[in-house]
């Protein structure tokens, strides 16, 4: 069985003169949950359009699911997508959104739809227009589980929600789908609540994925390192400047291997070392 | 695509139930506030109407424009596009519902009319429009949409699709009016089943376009509006390029000019030579069989805007005649210019005599020395016409009383005014005799015939040169048995044909001399009712009665066979030839046949160039001894006696 749910070489997007991607690769495992980082206008929702289907891409190729996005709408048949902002036709109730969707979606489990809605505390005869946005969050997390996707596109799924409706979804539902073996690409902005489930992240700058590491790695091998530097000295790889002020300055340290290069470095001498929260793993990522 | 269209449909579920009680509303509006003088059905027939020619295209423009600036818009993206079907399914889910919503209405209006659009109660131009109401509301729908979609824009995209529609429609309404009223010059149902398949496949490639541009975002957007908005406009090319055809074959078809007054004592017209016109340039002239012209009126460089987009016709009335010296008379009255009176040939060209800036009603006449006779406000005028280029010497020869004025000025009445002066200038004619009072006696030089009793008016009789002679056909009888009676140079006066017939009236003369007769000018479609109480088409066709220029008679001649063989030739049949026992006649405008005197031996025909006669039964030809010169749609023709035929 191929185990590759997702793979694109050399994706290509412009919007006028403006090149959003510019040659984006990108894989992904069956069960394996991939975070997106990437500032504002980096091409997140434009790269979650293409594998959608929605857009079509200019140039490179794109394979999900043994498909190839070719306008006609199957694939989103296949992926469970939940967008940043969540939208439905605002004369329905929130069971007309799902039985409507049940119409198009050949593995659309019904059950499953109304047990969701109980779980997230969500009523199904709520009207769309009368919703809440965490009800509309609900709503869209439901509407893009209920068919069983064997892919997950989460675009910044708990923008917006209350700190109750974000642990909710997180430790709740994505939690049951990673543990369900599905493959899941989520880009957020406050990537560090996705933490603890995600096994790769991928940095999209400047129109590729400009940097890919396993969760592990950031969570066990990123450093922060204080040291008085009396001079500016050049930084040895993987070690990256977070700041300070006078002669204390703030390091970020990748991989155990860098540490112990700084460690031998005479201007580094005395400093002090202590892991980097993986919140600011991804803003030193980020560039931030 | 069922779901989305049951979506769809949900979505512009009220605009689209508002509109349907609207026209629902409007019957017993109708009833109650309908005027006393209309009946209920009327009041709300009219009603109907309205809603067809006006409320029904808005209603169109909002529904269909609503649904396409909908399907462009953000929410459509954010809520239906991720739906599991293609965009282009989706946008055409939403088209369709418009269509389907458009449809109900206008079966709504429909039913409530009973089923059936009072045609005689509409005008040429809405009645075109109900003709090809599926079209054009079809069209309204497909555009108001597909540019709503370009536009994302309601207004904008339904102010665009009705200036489109106007820019297609009119020169389609404008060709089919022409057609109607006028002649079929261009194949206006080829070019309404063309506008109809480039409106259907240009709108939807237009939005499969716009749709991969604005919802796919595919690259090339810039080139792929450019060639929707081509394609868009597409259905507006072949109405004007019709109408420039239209324009251009109108500029070439070519019509005899016919005299103002259809006197049957009138001079004939001169031999050899065919005065045409074209009435959408306004050229005339004067044309023989070898192509020589000789222009009359040249042709109209301004004829102004609105001739741009509707040609109009503009007929000249005239007549020509022969000159003592073998030159042409030639009298031409146009409406926008001084009628004129030229003489010459076609082969030398003519010269003007006399511009008549008062001509009203002119026309030549016969006498000891041909004339023309002039109406004018204030009475009629006469003046001999001799070649030469003196000015005419106008004599002024009946006042016009006050009730006769009246009636001129009506256009009545002018033949009364003036049978006496014209009697006496024809009694004195070469070729005339007259008939005494009590119609037993003709009378012509030193010759004098006895008859049984001259029928009708006692009026000078023209007479006919054959052979031997100028001989006088004269109708002749009591009203229970009368015939012809052929008075001969140096003979007695004999019966020629049972029946009665007059030179001029149902009496003519080929260019070769023959004489020809009928009982009725044109064939007769009758259905006949058989034996068994079915109806069946049959024919009631013209009986002739012929005199060869050497005298010999041929009667009860009929056509049956070749006019069943040839059921096209409508129009008068007229004799142009008789030669050694084979007869040419001309059927309508459309025929020139050659047969025997036999009318079930063998035959020849042969198709005359198209004419105007699909819906004018006027005569377009002029036989002479060679040929006939055919005024047709593309310009003049010659066709010999065996059917070769060129154009002048």
């Amino acid at each position: 069985m191929n185990d590759r749910i997702l793979e694109t070489k050399g994706l290509r997007k412009a919007f006028g003169p403006k090149e959003v991607l510019k040659g984006l690769d990108l894989s992904a495992e069956r069960g394996e949950v991939i975070g997106i980082l990437g500032r504002n206008g980096s091409g997140k929702t434009t790269l979650f359009s293409i594998l959608l289907d929605l857009t079509a891409a200019d140039g490179g190729s794109a394979e999900i699911l043994g498909l190839r996005p070719d306008g006609s709408g199957r694939l989103r048949g296949l992926i469970g997508y939940v967008p940043e902002k969540p939208a439905f036709h605002g004369f329905m109730t929130a069971l007309e959104v799902l039985e409507f969707r049940a119409r198009f979606f050949k593995r659309w489990d019904m059950a499953k739809a109304l047990d969701l809605c109980r779980k997230l505390e969500l009523d199904p005869a709520s009207k769309v227009s009368a919703m809440s946005k965490g009800n509309l969050a609900k709503l869209a997390w439901i509407a893009a589980t209920a068919h069983n996707p064997e892919l997950l596109l989460l675009d910044e799924p708990t923008s917006g929600l209350d700190y109750l409706v974000r642990d909710h979804i997180l430790n709740g539902l994505i939690h049951e789908l990673t543990e369900g073996g599905k493959t899941i690409i989520v880009s957020n902005h406050r990537m560090g609540e996705m933490g603890g489930i995600l096994d790769r992240v991928c940095v999209l700058k400047d129109g590729v994925i400009a940097a890919s590491h396993g969760a592990a790695f950031l969570a066990e091998e990123a450093f922060r390192a204080a040291a008085r530097l009396e001079s500016l000295v050049p930084l040895p790889a993987g070690v990256v400047a977070l700041g300070g002020g006078g002669a204390l300055r703030e390091f970020a340290v990748f991989g155990r291997e860098n540490l112990e290069r700084l460690k031998l470095d005479p201007a580094f001498a005395g400093a002090e070392i202590s892991p980097l929260s993986l919140e600011d793993s991804f803003k030193v990522l980020l560039g931030e | 695509m069922k779901n989305l269209i049951i979506l769809q449909f949900r979505k512009s579920l009220l605009p689209f139930l508002v509109l349907a009680g609207a026209v629902l509303l409007s019957v017993p509006a109708a009833l109650l506030f309908r005027t006393q003088s209309i009946t209920g059905a009327e009041a709300v027939n009219i009603a109907m109407l309205f809603w067809a020619l006006a409320g029904l295209p808005l209603a169109i423009m909002t529904l269909a424009g609503t649904a396409g600036s909908d399907a462009a818009s953000d929410a459509a993206r954010a809520v239906e596009q991720p739906l599991p079907e293609s965009q282009y399914r989706q946008v055409l889910s939403a088209l369709a519902v418009a269509a389907a919503q458009t449809a109900l209405l206008i079966l709504a209006v429909y039913a409530i009319m009973g089923f059936s659009v009072p045609m005689d109660k509409l005008t040429f131009t809405t009645a075109h429009v109900a003709r090809h109401y599926a079209f054009y509301a079809a069209f309204l729908v497909l555009y108001s949409f597909t540019l709503s979609y370009a536009f994302r824009n309601a207004v904008a995209g339904g102010l665009a699709a009705a200036a489109l529609f106007v820019v297609t429609a009119f020169p389609l309404l404008s060709a089919a009016l022409f057609g109607e009223l006028l002649l079929d010059l261009i194949p206006l149902a080829f070019i309404n089943s063309l506008t109809a398949v480039l409106a259907l496949a240009g709108a939807l490639g237009a939005l499969y376009l716009l749709c991969r541009a604005y919802a796919r975002r595919e690259a090339g957007r810039a080139a792929k509006v450019l060639l929707s908005a081509l394609l868009l406009a597409a259905p507006a090319l072949p109405p004007f390029f019709g109408l420039a055809a239209l324009r251009a074959k109108a500029a070439d078809v070519t019509w005899p000019v016919y005299p103002l007054v259809l006197s049957t004592d009138a001079p004939e017209a001169a031999p050899g030579v065919m005065l045409a016109q074209k009435p959408f340039t306004g050229e005339v002239f004067l044309i023989d069989g070898e192509g020589r012209r000789a222009v009359v009126f040249p042709e109209d460089s301004d004829r102004g805007v609105p001739n741009y987009f509707f040609p109009v016709p503009s007929f000249v009335r005239g007549q020509t005649m022969s000159a003592s010296d073998g030159s042409v008379w030639v009298y031409c009255n146009r409406y926008d210019k001084p009628a004129v009176l030229l003489n010459g040939s076609a082969a030398g060209g003519l010269k003007l005599r006399a511009a008549l800036p008062d001509s009203r009603r002119a026309y030549f006449v016969r006498g000891k020395v041909a004339g023309i006779v002039e109406r004018r406000k204030d009475g009629a005028y006469y003046a001999p016409l001799r070649t030469g280029m003196g000015p005419l010497e106008w004599k002024k020869i009946g006042n016009m009383p006050a009730e006769a004025a009246r009636r001129w000025l009506a256009g009545t009445g002018e033949e009364a005014l003036l049978d006496a002066f014209l009697r006496g200038m024809l009694a004195g004619a070469p070729g005339v005799a007259v008939v005494s009072a009590d119609g037993r006696t003709v009378t012509s030089g030193g010759e004098k015939w006895t008859v049984p009793g001259a029928l009708g008016p006692k009026s000078p009789l023209v007479g006919v040169r054959l052979d031997d002679g100028v001989n006088y056909i004269v109708p002749a009888g009591d009203s229970k048995d009368y015939a012809a009676y052929l008075c001969p140079p140096g003979k007695a006066a004999r019966k020629l044909w049972q029946g009665y017939f007059r030179v001029g009236s149902n009496l003519w003369q080929a260019p070769d001399g023959t004489l020809w007769g009928y009982n009725r000018k044109l064939r007769v479609d009758v259905a006949v009712k058989t034996i068994f109480g079915t109806k069946k088409n049959d024919l009631e066709s013209p009986q002739f009665s012929i005199l060869t220029r050497d005298g010999r008679s041929i009667e009860s001649f009929r056509l049956d066979q070749i006019l069943r063989d040839l059921p096209g030739a409508k129009g008068e049949i007229a004799l142009v030839r008789e030669e050694n026992g084979a007869l040419w006649f001309t059927l309508g405008n459309a025929y020139l046949v050659k047969t025997g005197t036999n009318p079930h031996g063998p035959y020849s025909y042969w198709k005359l160039p198209q004419s105007v006669q699909e819906k004018y039964w006027r005569s377009t030809l002029a036989a002479n001894r060679d040929g006939l010169l055919i005024a047709a749609l593309d310009g003049v023709h010659f066709m010999d006696w065996e059917g070769r035929a060129r154009k002048l």
